[in-house]
């Protein structure tokens, strides 16, 4: 069944997040590093998506951020010294824009991969069988993205089952408060694993991949702003590149 | 005797819409025995939650001991009322049931002689000696669901809250678990008792709660 084509494809959003990831992820330079934020941001607001969510990641990733900055900061001591340990520089102005930058990128990465919240599950899976992917593989992938919250929310769960155990997890020492999130792991993969081995032995019950051809919901082709889209991320990412090769952007 | 549980018209609903719970009172003594019965999706469980904190009330408040709950972490209510979750399996984090048992005790600054001593006697407690090295998630549902317990009454908590505890045990189980309710009444230490069942219900409390259409009978 051929859909009604409907801007923006699936196929659009991924070459868009694709590039901006990827350049998000070479480019060094602050300047263009800030560009493509405000790029990322103003199709987020284009497209109506609420930067309240984006907010809301950016600070449930809030650990793992300072973390980035603190070994961003430890293994670049160039520039001003400000803070050092025993001949280990532990601070110093190249290690904090080392630091920014690093907190830049992420933030890019995120808001990018928010475009995608656009589309569902099903689109998703049919978009990258257009692109060629095998649906096999497709559905697995997207499968496994689809569980990252679930398992987040375990991960939650099961720090909450500690805590009413009567332990404050605060003020035991890092090192041991390590041991019990390394602990936490445990109920998650275990739950992960009994999950999944149920979802396969509900596929196969219900015959998925017993016939060799499948037949879509939607088979959506591509509008002529879909192609514009497309060849604009192409061409900007290829022009960018083409710069960082030459040496013109860090 | 001032009451050791109070709810002043609290209120629950999820975000997507959809109320629970309205304007609940409720007062429980520490040492009294409590069952709360209701349909299935009455909000029995949400109740459970909304005492212990893992939910906030959208009104009202909650109580523990005289002081707003709000006030408490998490560990502090965890350690004024003992929380035995229905699907047992969401509390274990251990990779055996010795160590599941004796975890808290040891972060709560238990000797490692006396932490050993309260874990045998809850391992013959609740017939769990053969199992002391297996991982907790290839128990059976019965087995689970008395490790939970295990885990919960080893810390000796002056309350417990038991969300359907009887489910998936057999009638012998059921029987062993009464014994072990009947024995933590005679301690004088309290239970609000989630259950379906009314016999059960009547003989292990001293007051029976119905909770029907988000309001308490
Ligand atoms: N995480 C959730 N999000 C939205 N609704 C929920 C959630 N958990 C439970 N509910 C709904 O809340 C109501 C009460 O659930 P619950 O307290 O578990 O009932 P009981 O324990 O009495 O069976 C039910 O209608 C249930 O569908
Ligand atoms: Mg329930």
């Amino acid at each position: 069944m051929k859909g009604r084509p409907e801007f923006p494809d699936v196929r659009t959003l991924f070459t868009a997040v694709l590039i901006i990831t990827s350049l998000a992820i070479a480019i060094n330079d602050y300047l263009w590093l800030l560009i493509l934020l405000a790029i990322t941001l103003a199709s987020l607001l284009i497209a109506g998506i609420h930067l309240t969510r984006l907010l809301r990641r950016l600070r449930r990733y809030r650990w793992l951020f300072l973390l980035i900055a603190l070994a961003q900061s430890i293994s670049n001591g160039s520039g001003t010294v400000f803070l050092e340990f025993q001949g280990y520089v532990l601070l110093s102005s190249g290690g904090l824009l080392g630091a920014l930058a690093a907190l830049l990128r992420i933030t890019v990465i995120l808001a990018a991969v928010g475009l995608l919240s656009l589309k569902d599950y099903q689109q998703m899976v049919t978009g990258l069988a257009q692109m060629g992917v095998p649906y096999e593989f497709a559905f697995m992938v997207l499968l496994a993205v689809r569980f990252i919250p679930v398992l987040m929310e375990e991960f939650r769960n099961s720090l909450a089952a500690i805590e009413l155990r009567g332990i404050e997890l605060k003020a035991i020492p890092l090192g041991q408060r390590l041991k019990v999130y390394s602990y936490l792991l445990m109920p998650t993969t275990a739950g992960a694993l009994i999950r999944s081995r149920r979802i396969a032995i509900a596929m196969e019950a219900r015959a998925f991949r017993a016939y060799p051809r499948r037949t879509w919901l939607q088979w959506p082709s591509l509008t002529g702003w879909d192609w514009f889209i497309i060849a604009l991320s192409l061409g900007f990412g290829a022009g960018v590149l083409y710069f960082k090769i030459r040496g013109v952007i860090a | 005797m001032t009451a050791y549980i109070k709810l002043e018209q609290v209120s629950f609903s999820w975000p997507q819409g959809g109320q629970v719970l309205r304007d609940i009172n409720l007062s429980i003594e520490k040492n009294s025995t409590i069952a709360l019965m209701g349909p299935n999706g009455s909000g029995k469980t949400t109740l459970g939650k909304l005492i212990i904190g893992l939910l906030k009330p959208s009104s009202g408040r909650v109580f523990i001991s005289g002081t707003d709950a709000e006030e408490y972490s998490l560990a502090a209510r965890g350690r004024l009322i003992g929380y035995v979750f229905q699907n047992p399996e969401g509390q274990f984090f251990a990779s055996t049931i010795t160590e599941e048992i004796g975890f808290a005790l040891k972060y709560r600054g238990m000797s490692p002689d006396k932490v050993q001593q309260r874990v045998e006697e809850m391992l013959t407690l609740f017939e769990l000696e053969e199992y002391a090295d297996t991982f907790p998630f290839n128990l059976s549902q019965g087995e689970k669901q008395r490790l939970a317990l295990a885990a919960i009454i080893a810390l000796r908590p002056g309350f417990i809250i038991l969300d359907e505890p009887f489910t998936g045990l057999d009638w012998l189980r059921k029987q062993r678990l009464q014994e072990v309710l009947q024995r933590v009444r005679n301690e004088g230490v309290g239970y609000l008792l989630i259950s379906h069942d009314r016999d059960m219900a009547s003989r292990l409390c001293s007051r029976v709660l119905q909770l029907e259409g988000g309001e308490l009978q």
